[in-house]
């Protein structure tokens, strides 16, 4: 990187962890800590919630796969606004009038010890798995794009959230979420703009866009129904707003966003905020995929964006294979290039004939160039043996190195760590509360002052810290283990939602219903995810339904014990 | 340690009406963007 650029992200660190440190005096008793005493407005928890989810494995995952699928993901985000409205009606009041610290508290007043035990387990064994993933993934794709060393760019990242996460609590985070959504929000939107700059000159936007929809990069919406596809408009709406629902209200990394709110009114707001705003961001980032893509049709890109094992396999006894496919590569390219330029000529021209042709032709060179790619990637695996190996989320940060100008690099590259570092915050802080609260609090030292239980927040917040730095520098070497955490969360969000759509949705369940209830949906989900295709945004809806029926089954045949005072969402239980 | 769900006066709480009408407009809202989203690739040949 060039010294301004190294400039440009070092001064994007220095100013986050002061801004985050400085917040270490109003986060002097647990409350304030923890809650920031209630005093958030609904705008910047809100750009906290959206910041939390925003990772950046999104980041360069998603303008990865608009590059590679085009914009079909943008599907995924379906369920998220009806999923905000039912979490400002339901759970928001709940826990907000509950005056809980975390979410889990509440299912112990609902039903009993055991559940809420359960439910903190399920969550501190998820998000501390992804924690160190969302820092490792980064940390891989920057080391091999730009030759850092993959600890110490684990260590950049992770080191400094957890400094200013520890000292600053929750209010450190909010207020560093909202700048650096900020940060994020302009390094995608340099990069669009200077992908239309850099679209050939007699090359309009509009000709770009339908080059870019003839290879298929342009569909938006898929209404075919298969339980085996990742995306398509049902498992995003139907399935994908049971896992919102979880994620969002039952992940204490979100739910803790909001409670931090001034209100219950205020907490709604700011959920509602990503239900305007989630899926307009999205495809626009995807939308930067799929301009990098066009670009790619006039500049050369590289065969295989993930360099990795290229030495490995130049030094292999198929280095003449490989050879062969780069060379067969830039033909490839050059054909498509000149089909690509054939169908513009043609779309100006308006001739319906030649576009017809020019666009089959146009679609005839992207498939033998994708065939292209498809055999250099098989052959990277036969030779290093890395079945895991794809280089699909290393398109966008090669792109920005390769041909961004000096200090937009920078820019970009600091939007990355901004990403990274949102999210860890959140996750280092709800996975301390919950440790302080639900367990150490509640299990280990149930009488103590103030200021102890603020000094053991900040303690696991650096525990927790450290063992997200740790994992994460374990999976940076295990490939695969990246792709497979990234689907484990749905194999624990069903549960958990099944579990609070008992004690929330329903008077009847008990705490025995809802525990064993819990551990049948937990088992079911990883059944059907080992011995299934089905597509992972299902298990979500799997795991809430079978805990519910399992819950509700098992509840009426015991005994019901009302506890006085506690509500359901249809009134008092009792 | 806080009573579950008990419904004191919590301060903050907005009237009913106006809040329904923005669910609604979320949902308005969502629909035209699917339907944007929907007619952006069939226009451009994507679908």
């Amino acid at each position: 990187m060039h010294p301004i650029d190294w400039f440009v992200v070092g001064a994007y660190l220095v100013w986050i962890v002061h801004d985050g440190l400085k917040r270490t005096r109003a986060a002097g008793e647990i409350d304030g800590y923890l809650l920031a005493k209630r005093s958030m407005p609904w705008w910047a928890a809100g750009l906290s919630v959206m910041a939390t989810q925003l990772s950046a494995i999104t980041l360069v995952g998603t303008t990865g796969q608009g590059y590679a699928d085009g914009m079909r993901f943008v599907q995924f985000y379906f369920g998220l606004p009806m999923a905000m409205v039912i979490l400002s009606l339901t759970v928001v009041p709940f826990f907000y009038r509950a005056r809980v610290y975390t979410a889990y508290e509440y299912l112990e007043q609902r039903f009993d010890p055991r559940t809420r035990a359960l439910a903190a387990l399920l969550f501190l064994v998820n998000r501390s798995l992804s924690c160190g993933v969302v820092i490792a993934a980064p940390a891989v794709i920057l080391s091999i794009v730009l030759g850092w060393n993959v600890t110490l760019t684990v260590l950049a990242i992770g080191v400094p959230t957890a400094a200013y996460t520890m000292f600053g609590g929750v209010q450190a985070v909010t207020w560093t979420d909202v700048k650096q959504m900020g940060v994020i929000v302009a390094g995608v939107l340099a990069a669009v703009v200077l992908l239309l700059a850099g679209l050939p000159h007699d090359v309009s936007l509009g000709e770009a866009l339908r080059m870019a929809g003839a290879a298929g990069r342009l569909r938006t919406v898929d209404f075919s129904f298969d339980l085996t596809t990742d995306y398509t408009f049902w498992s995003g709406t139907l399935a994908g707003v049971f896992l919102m629902l979880s994620y969002f209200g039952c992940d204490q990394s979100q739910v803790q966003r909001y409670l931090t709110a001034k209100s219950v009114d205020e907490g709604q707001s700011s959920l509602l905020l990503s239900a305007f705003v989630k899926i307009p961001l999205q495809a626009l980032i995807l939308l930067t995929g799929v301009l990098v893509f066009v670009y790619y049709l006039f500049t050369q890109p590289p065969m295989l964006f993930n360099q990795v094992h290229t030495s490995r396999v130049e030094a292999s006894a198929r280095a003449g294979e490989y050879a062969g496919l780069q060379r067969d590569f830039a033909a490839a390219f050059t054909g498509r290039r000149r089909a690509a330029t054939a169908f513009a000529q043609a779309l100006r021209d308006r001739d319906a004939s030649r576009i017809a042709a020019s666009r089959s032709e146009f679609r005839v060179a992207d498939k033998q160039l994708n065939a292209t790619r498809t055999r250099a990637v098989q052959l990277v695996k036969d030779v290093t043996g890395d079945t895991a190996y794809s280089d699909v989320n290393y398109v966008f940060p090669t792109f920005v190195t390769e041909h961004l100008p000096i200090g937009l690099v920078g820019l970009i590259i600091a939007a990355i760590f901004a990403a990274a570092m949102s999210s860890i915050a959140a996750e280092m802080n709800s996975l301390a509360t919950t440790t302080v609260i639900d367990v150490y609090r509640r299990h280990i030292r149930k009488q103590a002052s103030d200021s102890h239980y603020l000094l053991v927040s900040k303690l696991a917040t650096g525990f927790w810290g450290l063992t997200a730095c740790g994992f994460a520098v374990y999976a940076a070497s295990a490939g695969s283990l990246i792709e497979v955490v990234n689907k484990v969360g749905s194999l624990f969000y069903g549960t958990l939602l099944g579990g609070f759509v008992l004690a929330i949705g329903t008077r009847r369940a008990t705490g025995r219903g809802a525990f064993w209830g819990m551990l049948a949906g937990f088992a079911s989900v990883l059944w059907v995810a080992s011995t299934t295709r089905i597509s992972y945004l299902w298990y979500n809806l799997l795991g809430v339904a079978v805990v519910v029926v399992v819950g509700l089954v098992i509840s009426y045949a015991t005994p019901f014990e009302p506890k006085p005072g506690v509500r359901w969402i249809g009134g008092r239980v009792e | 340690m806080s009573e579950a769900g008990v419904k004191p006066q919590v301060p903050g709480e907005a009237g009913g009406t106006s809040r329904t009408r923005t669910y609604v407009l979320v949902l308005l809202v969502e629909t035209i963007t699917v339907l944007a989203l929907w007619m952006f690739g069939h226009y451009f040949g994507g679908q």
